[in-house]
């Protein structure tokens, strides 16, 4: 159902309606700036990189092959941007073995108001941009997005297996770095 | 000692994607393995916080920020064209490389300008060529900029302006300049919240600019003008000091917040 209404509305794109094209931004704008925002972290980045996957997908519409889910092709520009714009800004961390040097020991009081004052939330979110930029993708995809392996694989244009061992790689380096932080959850 | 393979079942479980033939063999590694009770509620738990973290609404300026680059579009792509031109001039003609070249070359002695600089605390003049540079990368074909602030530059036999354009994290930093005096105009910024991109120079043969500021030389009688390309290192506004001097006199000095 969805899917058709987003081949009409690629459609009446294509045959010169912009406010079509409005309708599929007011559809897609919530995911794609929760993409970029997840791969990026801040808040202005993402909107440049949600409006410039947006302005892409515009211009290249007529390159947009109906037999692929629209949201699949749109996600995988929305991704291309983020990472684009974290090359730009040479802000390609690569997670080598955490950074714990700056993290003070557990047991601390220093340590105890710190993870008082963070949510989990961040705690997850501060993590996650530990994680080399490829792993961090994975798991925006299937925990932020709630895609499936079959849909992460058509968006990157990788095998379902691959997507499945990064995104179980990328977990356990996730774990990890919040055991190193002092975030682990043993109950 | 808890392997790839079991990590993968341990994954598969979690995310219910286990067969039945893979849930026994999981079943028999736990029994061997008492380390993989807890690695495994770990990750459950992990991924059940993971699946809770909330969607953000975007903010109310995407989509109209898309779609005003979108109507008008052939408008403003005539006007990026015209906008643009003039770095596309300067690459075509010297070509990238040259412009590497040069502005790498010059990075020793800009640094030093810059030294300089900090010492007396007014703009020292350097030979453009002594300028430090960065990557000249300018903007994608097509980009769509956004206009920001423009703000009259005005003292006594000086008109000007100071303009800001943007491209997502790029800056564009324009200064103006009309006068019948010699001056000098420079610009100083954090480097730790904002780097130079690219420059785009006056037609002046003395201007100067760098890294880490610059300096435009005004001939008499003259107007002249100058780009900046900054990178925005966070969303934080930035601040850019402009300063404007005839001799040892400051005729103009203004700090400008970029951002958005």
């Amino acid at each position: 159902m969805n899917e058709q209404v987003d081949d009409d509305l690629v459609r009446q794109s294509l045959e010169g309606d912009r406010e079509a094209f409005g309708v599929l931004v007011d559809r897609y704008q919530k995911p794609v700036y929760n993409i970029a925002l997840r791969i990026l972290r801040d808040e202005a980045d993402a909107e440049d990189a949600a409006q410039s996957a947006f302005i892409r997908a515009f211009q290249r519409l007529k390159t947009f092959d109906a037999s692929q889910k629209f949201f699949s092709w749109l996600y995988r520009i929305a991704v291309n941007e983020s990472i684009n714009l974290l090359k730009q800004q040479n802000r390609f961390e690569r997670f080598e073995g955490g950074t714990g040097d700056d993290v003070p020991d557990s047991g601390t009081e220093e340590h105890e108001a710190r993870i008082e004052a963070e949510s989990r939330e961040q705690q997850l979110l501060d993590g996650l941009m530990e994680l080399r930029v490829d792993q961090r993708v994975v798991i925006v995809l299937k925990h932020f997005q709630g895609l499936s392996y079959i849909e992460i694989g058509e968006i990157l244009g990788i095998p379902e297996r691959t997507v499945k061992s990064r995104l179980f790689t990328a977990r356990t380096v996730l774990k990890n770095v919040l055991l190193k932080k002092g975030m682990g959850r043993h109950d | 000692m808890i392997d790839d393979r079991i990590l993968e079942l341990i994954n598969k479980d979690i995310d219910g994607t286990i067969l039945p033939a893979e849930r026994e063999m999981l079943e028999e590694y736990r029994q061997r393995n008492p380390d993989i009770d807890p690695l495994a509620e770990e990750l459950r738990h992990m991924v059940a916080d993971l699946d809770g973290i909330r969607p953000v609404d975007p903010p109310p300026t995407l989509r109209p920020g898309v779609l005003r680059a979108l109507l008008p579009t052939e408008h403003a792509q005539a006007q990026v064209v015209r906008r643009t031109s003039p770095i596309r001039e300067f690459a075509a003609r010297f070509g990238r490389l040259q412009l590497v070249y040069a502005f790498s070359g010059g990075a020793v002695l800009g640094a030093l300008a810059v030294v300089l600089l900090m010492k007396t605390g007014t703009p020292a003049t350097v030979r453009p060529e002594d300028a430090a540079g960065s990557v000249i990368a300018g903007l994608p074909a097509g980009a769509l900029l956004e206009q920001g602030a423009v703000v009259p530059i005005s003292a006594p036999g000086v008109q000007g302006t100071i303009s800001t354009q943007y491209f997502q994290s790029i800056v564009l930093f324009t200064v103006k300049i009309s006068s019948n005096d010699r001056l000098r105009a420079s610009y100083a910024f954090d480097p730790a919240s904002t780097a130079v991109r690219a420059f785009q120079r006056g037609s002046t043969a003395d201007n100067s600019l760098g890294v880490h500021g610059g300096v435009l030389e005004v001939q008499s009688p003259g107007t002249d003008a100058y780009t900046v390309y900054f990178d925005r290192k966070s969303g934080a506004p930035a601040p850019i000091r402009f300063t404007l001097y005839s001799a040892d006199t400051q005729l103009f000095d203004k700090t400008l917040q970029i951002g958005k």
